[in-house]
């Protein structure tokens, strides 16, 4: 599939006649230097990359990453790749009604793949109805009501608590003196229940 | 026993007789100087207790039994005392510029004499190995406090204060002495030691009962929940001097005195009664006085349940009965004097001039006393245990001591003991707040404080810097403490 | 004294010089202050790449020992207390970060506003690392944004809250450091190496430990702090909070909580692997919905941070090794993120990406700047956090079991989480539409802006780049802590 459309692309550009250009500043014309060098640098890497031994660098705790080349699904992928490159010649190579009518004749499937398979309106709704709306408002929700609000209820709770027993302290001697006295007598009472019995 | 007092005895109380000697000597210049020298009084008595005091740090320490072993000198007891002296000279250091005030100026020798006086009372209940002794030296520790509350006769709130503490006063010491009696009937003696081989295998209610009066009592002075309801009336109607007295210096003595009692008199056969006892009153006393801590508005008031909660981790150091949970808790006391001593000195030095003691009005101190505002930080911090200042070491410390005695239930109180300090924190901090991050129209002028104002503060803030930091200190108590370790070996 | 012969007594004494340094300075004097700042920061990571050098030398010379650089003076004798020194390869490589965070951070408060010598010292004062929280609560208080007090008063109780847990467990551990009749020791080494603490002991101590380190590194569900925190805070503090002293939580955990106590670690592990599976997972979806910059990024770091803590957790070196990669790399690059928002922030005056967008014609540098920090933190190769995840994720899928498993396979959804919420930011903020037409009008980073950033940038390439680098210092610490694991296992 990349074989095909890669050279797709490049037979549209390179070989197609020019539809029509709307702007003389954007008539395609050479790049300059700048963008050449790297471009031609990267082509020459894109060539030997297949060549560098990966397996060699990456590596996390000393053991190397083994990697072996399977002959079989290296075959394979190369004759396959072939193939689309082939079809993409005949399909493309010269300006030709060929597209059009596999187009008209597959109107579907050209249709969803024209639309990207609806990958793109998927993606948005995945992520903004369902994971943004179903899942991190709820959580977010959750952590700032639930989880905070578990800590946050601590706090008002000792605040409310002390508010709510704030009467003990009343101010008059005749209840302090009973207090005591009750305090007094319910220690003694308890330790002796929990002692003799 | 031999009735004919040997009067060499006496020597045996060397610090008695010294504060005795700068008591007398105060009260003489003050009763006999000239009018014109008596605005001195206060300064003469800073400088005789600090001369005392150092005096005490450096003669050899006296041990010994008096007056057939009601009175006992030993090394403990002597560290104890000299603690004491300190956190009364950076009282009266703090109280100097107050007692030369318009209307305090009159009686201020009075403040002063009385003051002695009371640390003398908390002296005996420190030495006392026997009941009636102890009762003598808690009288004279309790009875002229309520003279030195009511000393601001102009204010109704210094007096509501001063009748507040004699009536709740006298009903702990009633009940009190009820306990002793219950306990002299049962044992036939006030000597702690007597006490102690008498009531071994005796588990009766009677007993019970004495000891929870005797709890009380104590627990009053330490103002321990729920024998606690007096304190927050009386620090906050006080003179701040005498608040601040209260809170540090009658702690300390109550809680040393406390423990020898629990421990000499009820610890061989009644350790696990009382230890109960005592865990229940520190729950309640380090969590209720934290909750009412929260809403207070009055700083002085705030200090109170503070105070009360502070209480509660000093009896951890009780509860462990070990070594190094005595050791922790005398250094606890001598890092609260410090810290508490800061809080209080600052919001003498602001009382003084402007007469305003509620948070609202610290709100934006930064601005105008950056000084006094960074003092009072580091006691806030201090108190709440923060790391690195001395009330870090000091928690710890306590917490490790009571976890040495190794059950599960004491692993427990130390849990509630730390999470309380989270609520603590929270308190301490809301002052932090109002005087960093609050702004204010009406923020409390730019103050000059008096130098021995100043020189109170600078001593706190040394003591709340350095006291955690220089392990000599820690060290020095726990030898003391350790002579007297024996003490500790009869409890299981 | 031979402690000063230890180059790691500088880090905690350079600050503090710093710190009287600007105390000198006047209020005013900006420059002044500037210079002592930055002085005092170049210093620090003079020491930091000197530090560096010289483990590396030790280990090339062959020193296989635990800790280097290690001296000990005794402090608290009566406890066995020790003033110990000591790095391994972890705290190395933490070192060299809190370094380059200061550095940056100090470049990054350029213009801090008001009361910029307080602020300084503050912030050296945080530095220090020693007494990490009051100088937070001030840092945000005084100087941070938004709900600050509330913040400030949150972040502050909660990580008390963990060292309430921390200093119970700690105290746990001491009084089982050593076998019976043996002195006990607070010394990590010691204790490993005694390895004597109780089974049942490890099951209630472990999670203790945990969960009051796992607090500090916002460990799910005890993060609230984070979020609100960061949000408030000043550019530099996040920086450094959430840059160096999370990461202490992870480096407690591992160097305290699994390594003493292996067997309940092997045991518990599974609670807190899925606490904190569920966190990278949590923190990632949460990011995903929220406006504001800060809050973005905190939640980021919740997801992170339950990383390091899920990776330390795997038991094996791999993950291990991963996990403290993932620290550096974390550290750097929420520091580099907390820099550009509060640059951002610092022109807009928002921080709600609603209100913003099309920032990168407004201010290339910058734009650029995010863009990178978004690339390291999704994990793009060549930047630290590629490193960092794809270590961590190999090393968890060593595991063989379901469990392991299927926990891994649901953090690595993570990273496309990641990707989501960062690449939202990104087109959002940098090329959507520019909301309000005043912030044309804005300019780009100034110099000492694009110092601050380009050192982080620097760094976060460096890691991603040689990551052997550092895989080499720290791989030596993971052995003693994996084979204690590994010990531990035959007796499950």
């Amino acid at each position: 599939m990349t074989a095909f459309y890669m050279f797709r692309i490049y037979y549209l550009i390179f070989f197609w006649k020019k539809h029509e250009v709307h702007d003389p500043h954007h008539a395609p014309k050479d790049q300059p230097w700048t963008m050449t060098v790297p471009l031609i640098i990267l082509a020459v890497i894109s060539i030997f990359a297949g060549g560098v031994p990966f397996h060699d660098l990456v590596t996390w705790d000393g053991h190397h990453l083994h990697t072996a080349l399977d002959m079989k699904v290296a075959c394979t992928s190369v004759v396959i790749a072939l193939v689309g490159i082939g079809l993409a010649t005949v399909m493309y190579r010269k300006e030709n009604p060929l597209p059009d009518r596999l187009a008209n004749s597959m109107r579907g499937l050209w249709t969803a793949s024209y639309k990207r398979f609806y990958m793109d309106e998927l993606y948005q709704f995945i992520t903004h109805k369902i994971i943004f709306q179903g899942i991190c408002v709820p959580i977010a929700w959750f952590d700032r009501h639930i989880i905070d609000g578990f800590m946050n209820w601590m706090a008002e709770a000792t605040n409310s608590l002390s508010f709510g027993i704030r009467r003990l302290q009343s101010g008059s001697i005749q209840a302090y003196v009973y207090v005591y006295l009750i305090g007094a007598l319910l220690l003694g009472v308890v330790t002796m229940l929990c002692v003799l019995l | 026993m031999n009735f004919n007092l040997d009067y060499s005895q006496i020597l045996l109380m060397p610090q008695e007789i010294g504060l005795l000697v700068v008591f007398v000597l105060v009260f003489l210049y003050d009763t006999f100087m000239p009018e014109r020298s008596k605005r001195y009084t206060a300064l003469f008595s800073v400088i005789m207790m600090a001369l005392y005091t150092i005096y005490c740090f450096c003669m050899p320490i006296v041990t010994g039994e008096a007056f057939g072993g009601m009175f006992e000198s030993n090394t403990a007891t002597w560290v104890t005392k000299n603690i004491l002296n300190v956190g009364v000279v950076l009282v009266l250091l703090q109280a100097v510029k107050w007692t030369d005030s318009d209307f305090v100026s009159v009686r201020r020798g009075e403040f002063y004499e009385l003051t002695l006086l009371t640390l003398f009372g908390m002296f005996l209940m420190v030495s006392a190995r026997h009941f009636l002794l102890f009762v003598i030296g808690l009288e004279t520790a309790s009875l002229p406090i309520a003279a030195l509350a009511a000393f601001e006769k102009r204010h109704y709130e210094s007096h509501e204060a001063a009748a507040k503490y004699i009536f709740t006063a006298i009903f702990s010491s009633a009940i009190f002495l009820l306990g002793i009696s219950f306990v002299y009937g049962l044992s036939g003696s006030l000597y702690f030691k007597d006490i102690a081989t008498a009531i071994i295998g005796n588990h009766s209610a009677l007993l019970i009962a004495a000891l929870a009066f005797v709890i009380a009592g104590v627990g009053f002075k330490l103002s321990l929940v729920p024998f606690h309801l007096w304190t927050a009336d009386v620090y906050q109607g006080s003179p701040t001097a005498v608040t601040s007295y209260l809170s540090v210096i009658s702690k300390g003595a109550a809680a040393f005195s406390f423990l020898v009692i629990l421990v000499q008199a009820f610890g061989a056969a009644y350790s696990q009664v009382w230890e109960w006892m005592l865990y229940a009153l520190i729950v309640l006393t380090i969590t209720l006085g934290n909750l009412f801590a929260i809403r207070q508005r009055n700083l002085k008031r705030f200090l109170a349940f503070s105070s009360i909660s502070q209480a509660g981790y000093i009896m951890l150091g009780v509860i462990a009965v070990n070594v190094m949970g005595m050791t922790s808790m005398i250094y606890y006391v001598l890092v609260y004097i410090f810290s508490n001593l800061a809080a209080f000195g600052v919001i003498a030095a602001i009382e003084r001039q402007t007469g305003r003691v509620t948070m609202d009005d610290y709100n934006g101190l930064f601005k105008t006393n950056p000084w006094l505002a960074f003092t009072m930080m580091l006691a806030m911090f201090s108190l709440g245990g923060i790391p690195p200042f001395a009330g870090f070491f000091s928690k710890f410390f306590i917490f490790v001591g009571a976890c040495h005695q190794g059950s599960i239930a004491i692993y427990v109180l130390v849990l509630i003991a730390l999470v309380n300090t989270i609520i603590s924190l929270y308190y301490y901090l809301l002052v932090v707040k109002a005087m960093f991050l609050r702004q204010d129209d009406c923020v409390i002028p730019t103050i000059k404080s008096h130098w021995t104002e100043r020189l109170g503060l600078i001593l706190c803030v040394l003591g709340v810097i350095f006291i955690g930091l220089i392990s000599c200190i820690y060290a020095y108590i726990n030898g003391s403490v350790d002579a007297i370790g024996a003490m500790f070996s009869a409890i299981q | 004294m031979e402690i000063f012969n230890n180059i790691l007594i500088y880090f905690v004494i350079v600050p503090l010089l710093t710190l009287g340094g600007l105390a000198l300075c006047h209020n005013r004097g900006i420059k002044a202050i500037r210079t002592v700042a930055v002085v005092g920061a170049s210093v620090l990571m003079v020491l930091a790449v000197w530090l560096v050098s010289i483990f590396l030398q030790a280990r090339g010379a062959g020193d296989t020992s635990e800790m280097i650089l290690r001296s000990d003076v005794l402090w608290y004798a009566p406890l066995n207390i020790h003033l110990a020194l000591g790095v391994d390869g972890i705290s190395v490589v933490m070192i060299l970060l809190s370094a380059f965070i200061v550095f940056a951070g100090v470049f990054a408060s350029w213009k801090m506003n008001p009361l910029p010598k307080q602020f300084f010292m503050w912030f050296f004062l945080l530095s220090t690392g020693v007494v990490a929280l009051i100088p937070m609560y001030l840092l945000i208080g005084v100087w941070g944004s938004g709900n600050k007090n509330y913040s400030a008063m949150k972040l502050t109780l909660m990580l008390m809250g963990g060292s309430a847990f921390l200093m119970l467990g700690l105290i746990g551990i001491y009084f089982h450091s050593a076998p019976e009749g043996q002195p006990l020791t607070m010394n990590i080494l010691d204790i490993a190496h005694n390895d004597a603490i109780p089974h049942g002991w490890q099951n209630v101590l472990f999670p203790l430990t945990f969960v009051g380190f796992g607090v500090l590194g916002a460990m799910f569900p005890f993060h609230t702090w984070s979020p609100d925190g960061h949000a408030s805070a000043p550019t530099a503090v996040s920086m450094l909070h959430a840059g160096v002293l999370m990461k202490l939580g992870g480096y407690g955990c591992f160097r305290i909580a699994i390594y003493l106590m292996p067997y309940a670690a092997n045991e518990l592990a599974w609670i807190f692997l899925l606490l904190t599976g569920f966190s990278i997972v949590y923190g990632a979806l949460s990011a995903c919905v929220q406006t504001d910059l800060k809050y973005i990024n905190a939640y980021s770091s919740v997801s992170h941070c339950g990383m390091v803590l899920f990776a330390i957790l795997m038991f094996n070196t791999t993950a291990m090794t991963g996990a403290v990669l993932q620290m550096l790399s974390h550290g750097l690059m929420t520091a580099l993120f907390f820099a550009l928002i509060g640059m951002i922030y610092g022109r807009t005056h928002t921080r709600d990406i609603r209100d913003m967008g099309g920032m990168m014609h407004i201010m290339p540098y910058l734009g650029v700047g995010y863009v990178i920090a978004g690339l390291a933190s999704l994990g793009l190769p060549g930047l630290s956090g590629f490193a960092a995840e794809m270590t961590i994720f190999f090393g968890s899928f060593q595991h063989t079991d379901m469990f392991h498993r299927v926990l891994t396979i649901m953090a690595t959804t993570s990273i496309v989480v990641t990707a989501v919420y960062i690449l939202r930011v990104v087109a959002k903020l940098l090329f959507g539409e520019v909301q309000d037409e005043h912030h044309r009008t804005l300019t780009d980073a100034s110099w000492e802006e694009r110092l601050s950033t380009a050192t982080l940038i620097l760094a976060v390439a460096a890691i991603g780049c040689f990551p052997n680098f550092f895989i080499n210092i720290i791989s030596s610490s993971f052995e003693p802590v994996v084979k204690a694991l590994q010990a531990a296992l035959p007796m499950l």
